[in-house]
């Protein structure tokens, strides 16, 4: 039996199948352009088709949360006469991003499985 | 109008040692983002207090968004981060720092504290002169 990896960086205290996700899917936008918070709580309501529905504040722990590990970087930028704040991806962001990505897919999987399972029995 | 409650989440973010400049940032992104909901909300053809009300609830509850600062020891000031060293370096530092205060108070101040010197010479011998002038006066007389 081949021995699985531990689930790591899924979040320490909630519980591992959501917290990690917010995460995730913002690393995911980012990597495609810079984006400010109002514009990236747009994009997930639009890539997810609002199946993931969060008060649209909780945003910003995360960002400054990644921004803290080195995985974002923000800048201030003038737009259109108001000052917003950018997040872009860093290197480190892009490694992080994989290895979140890798962890879902594992978790996808084994859900899927036991679903197949349950279904079949 | 409905109030979002940043004020209070500024207050709550600081008494929890959130670092400054996280807590100055993310109340001006979410006052901002706020902005951005309410104008989204009028062009949909809401009243004013309608747009605002709206706004709110979908920013969502600062209770909650406090809660998810505070999960995150990193965004937290060093010394709150690392207690025990905090102990140990800024005693040894305010120590540094109390006789650098007076130093750095004359050199940042030194034409203040100098004019207020001279002043006080200055008053200090008119007030001798006219004591020196009071006594010649009885001694004369």
């Amino acid at each position: 039996m081949v021995k699985q990896k531990p689930l790591r960086r899924m979040g320490q205290t909630n519980p591992p199948f959501m917290s990690g996700v917010p995460e995730l899917l913002l690393l995911q936008l980012l990597a495609q352009r810079e984006m400010y918070g109002y514009e990236l709580v747009k994009s997930v309501k639009l890539v997810t088709g609002e199946a993931i529905s969060l008060g649209e504040g909780v945003i910003y722990p995360v960002l400054h949360g990644l921004e803290r590990n080195g995985s974002l970087k923000a800048k201030r930028k003038v737009v259109g006469g108001r000052t917003r704040v950018y997040y872009s991806l860093t290197a480190k962001g892009k490694r992080r991003l994989e290895r979140l990505e890798q962890d879902w897919n594992r978790i996808q999987t084994g859900v899927n499985a036991a679903l197949g399972a349950a279904s079949h029995a | 109008m409905p109030d979002p409650g940043l004020d209070k989440l500024r207050q709550q973010l600081h008494d929890s040692g959130v670092a400054p400049k996280h807590v100055i940032r993310i109340v001006t992104e979410l006052s901002d983002h706020l902005q951005d909901l309410e104008t989204e909300a009028l062009e949909l053809g809401l009243s004013t207090e309608q747009a605002r009300s709206k706004a709110i609830d979908q920013l969502g509850d600062m209770n909650t968004i406090a809660e998810e600062v505070l999960r995150r020891p990193e965004l937290r000031c060093w010394f709150y981060r690392l207690p025990r060293l905090a102990r140990l370096v800024l005693p040894v530092a305010y120590c540094l720092l109390l006789p650098a205060v007076p130093i750095y108070a004359s050199v940042a101040h030194g034409t203040t504290i100098g004019r207020w010197c001279a002043g006080l010479i200055m008053s200090g011998l008119l007030t001798s002169g006219m004591l020196l002038v009071l006594y010649a006066a009885i001694i004369l007389t």
